[in-house]
């Protein structure tokens, strides 16, 4: 049975194809259009899905979308009704949305798929609980989903087992720990659904002198829930703005946009993230009360927050925690299909021990070279056994190299197949690539990728890290070996490479661990500030004749620039 | 690579007032106030196991 998956009209749209309970392909909108965060419907998604599998429109059983749509208009309708005139203009945008976008969804798959296949509707938390479940190591397992709003829900409870998912309980908008950090972003003036990794890496900088002040904004309770204090946010009737003039009374100015960052601003950053960290650990130990279990599975948007996934790993009770790799709205288009496999077929998933998150298009080295011709560049062709040392060779000389191998990543790291690498041993490394090739803020971190093996030589971490979905500490003997990717706070936000998963870019890494003694790298997305990480060989050359990167390795080629 | 097919958007770019009115109909069926869970708590209870993906709304 082959199921399509959708998610779109919010952000981060996306398309997947599960056959016969297997996910074999996915991807964002936002990587064929190359417009960040697309929200629009992903018929270059869903197109890429069919012809991946190798499919013809009566090979497409069901299409399955990501959300209920006329319950979310529902919430958004009561929600904004008693604010009369002042939420006019949200109403008029939610009715307009439905009436034009969601309403149609279904005549749209059909559009692209080129048959009147049935459609079906999937409610967006079971989606994220789907998502990270049947692609979990574990045959049992507590979910957490939290993010900033589905439905009604913003945060749910649930237990896997085998193939079933119970849900417990769930919190409603406009309690939402995702819009409480969405709104604190806007506050302190960065985008929303765009900025949130920044205020987290900009907490670290801070002291959290604003912990009574930000206390005020949510109430946490004994059984792992939180209250958000509705005087101080407006979302719910404003379309314009996420705060409310009482929130500036309590915390002072609101930061605008590009306005130099101060203290206050930074502490205010470290406060929040701290309740946000608070509340994730208050839910979690509270799941792990109410179930017993010893495994959590965690997704939704909340979950990119690594740092919280950290302190919840070691602090919750649970032993292991798995979480979706493509957490955001993008992976519910994974989870809505996998969801009705199971539930028409009810088969048994098998616990995966390696999720590959690599789902998207790859490349031929042919169809590289043709693009490469059509650039003009200067390129040599390696033997392929050659590719890793080669390239080891150019990090350890301390030349920013851009990498792209594979399959594209699903999510939003870059995890080996669409990168830029450097050397995590020298300490200019981060100002030159936030300066030179990223363009991006001064006080960004970088990741490091560490080959599985040696993990635990570098990091506080247990188990595996595969997506960089944990922010353990850096060892305190390694800090000043790896200066580039540890943060002012003395974390990093790992990825533990597999020979495995990603064979090429493990020996990569291994080869500049016998060149330098560290087999750790620098591992950026290979993109640049605005832009979606690249796609295409095309999209790969722009980005590298745009930027200050040295060399390019794609495939087998070796991409130079002349000096 | 495959060349991608580019197809018009299916919707049109004004709601007619037929659909106008549907929704805003459906905006004086909906209830006035938010459901919520009373006392030290934001949980809602919801006990399931079986979901229903037919439709477009399902239950609250």
């Amino acid at each position: 049975m082959n199921i399509l998956g959708v998610s779109c009209y919010y952000h981060d749209s996306a398309a997947a194809l599960v056959s016969d309970g297997k996910v074999i392909a996915a991807a964002e909108e936002e990587r064929f259009t190359r417009r960040k965060h697309d929200s629009g419907f992903p018929k270059n998604a869903i197109r890429f899905c069919i012809d991946h599998a190798g499919l013809s429109a009566a090979d497409v059983d069901l299409a399955v979308f990501y959300e209920k749509p006329l319950k979310k208009l529902e919430r958004a309708l009561v929600n904004a009704r008693p604010h009369g005139d002042r939420a006019a203009q949200l109403i008029d945008w939610h009715l307009s949305n439905f009436v034009h976008r969601e309403s149609r969804v279904a005549e749209d798959i059909r559009a692209v798929v080129g048959r009147d296949i049935p459609v079906e509707f999937c409610e967006h938390h079971l989606a994220h609980a789907a998502s990270v479940f049947y692609v979990s190591p574990y045959q049992e397992a507590a979910i957490v989903t939290v993010d900033g709003v589905g439905e009604w829900a913003t945060t749910g409870q649930f237990i896997g087992r085998s193939n079933e998912i119970e849900q417990i309980r769930e919190i409603r908008y406009p309690n939402s720990l995702g819009l409480f950090y969405a709104m604190m972003t806007a506050y302190l003036g960065f985008e929303v659904n765009e900025g949130e990794y920044k205020v987290m890496g900009l907490a670290s900088y801070g002291k959290p002198t604003f912990d009574d002040q930000v206390g005020q904004l949510l109430s946490l309770f004994d059984d792992g829930s939180f209250r958000n204090t509705p005087e101080y946010c407006c979302y719910t009737y404003d379309d314009q703005r996420m705060f409310t003039d009482k929130l500036v009374q309590l915390l002072g100015p609101a930061r605008q946009a590009g306005e130099q960052i101060t203290e206050r601003h930074t502490n205010i950053a470290a406060s929040m993230q701290k309740l946000c960290e608070a509340a994730l650990v208050n839910l979690a130990k509270a799941t792990h009360r109410e179930t017993g279990l010893s495994n959590l599975c965690m997704a939704g948007g909340v979950a990119h927050n690594v740092v919280a996934n950290s302190r919840i790993l070691n602090e919750s009770g649970f032993g292991n925690m798995f979480v979706q790799p493509a957490s955001s709205d993008s992976g519910c288009s994974v989870g809505a299909a996998l969801y009705a496999h199971f539930r028409r077929t009810n088969g048994t998933p098998a616990p995966l021990t390696d999720y590959d998150t690599c789902l998207g298009p790859s490349f031929t080295n042919a169809q590289i070279e043709e693009a490469l011709g059509r650039f003009g560049a200067e390129f040599e062709r390696v033997d392929p056994g050659q590719v890793a040392a080669r390239t080891a060779d150019l990090v350890h000389r301390d030349f920013v190299v851009g990498w792209f191998q594979g399959r594209m990543e699903f999510g939003p790291r870059a995890l080996g197949c669409r990168s830029i690498l450097g050397n995590a041993c020298n300490a200019e490394m981060k100002d030159i690539l936030n300066a030179r090739i990223k363009f991006r803020e001064e006080f960004r971190p970088f990741a490091p990728a560490v080959i599985e093996e040696a993990s635990e030589d570098y990091f506080e971490h247990r188990g595996k890290s595969p997506y960089m979905l944990f922010c353990p500490q850096v060892k305190a003997s390694k800090k000043s070996v790896i200066p580039a990717v540890t943060h002012v706070d003395g974390t990093a936000r790992v990825q533990t490479v597999s020979k495995k998963l990603n064979p090429r870019f493990h020996e990569m890494i291994t080869e500049f661990g016998k060149l330098s003694g560290v087999p750790v790298v620098i591992n950026t997305s290979f993109n640049v500030k605005g832009e979606p990480i690249v796609c295409t060989p095309d999209d790969a050359l722009k980005c590298f004749y745009g930027t200050e990167i040295d060399f390019l390795v794609m495939g087998d080629f070796i991409v130079s620039k002349p000096f | 690579m495959p060349d991608y097919v580019s197809i018009s958007d299916v919707a049109p770019k004004q709601p007619s007032e037929a659909a106008i009115k549907r929704a805003r109909t459906l905006l004086q069926l909906v209830p006035a106030t938010p459901p919520d869970t009373p006392g030290n708590s934001g949980w809602t209870e919801r006990r399931r196991r079986e979901f229903d993906t037919t439709d477009m709304y399902g239950d609250r």
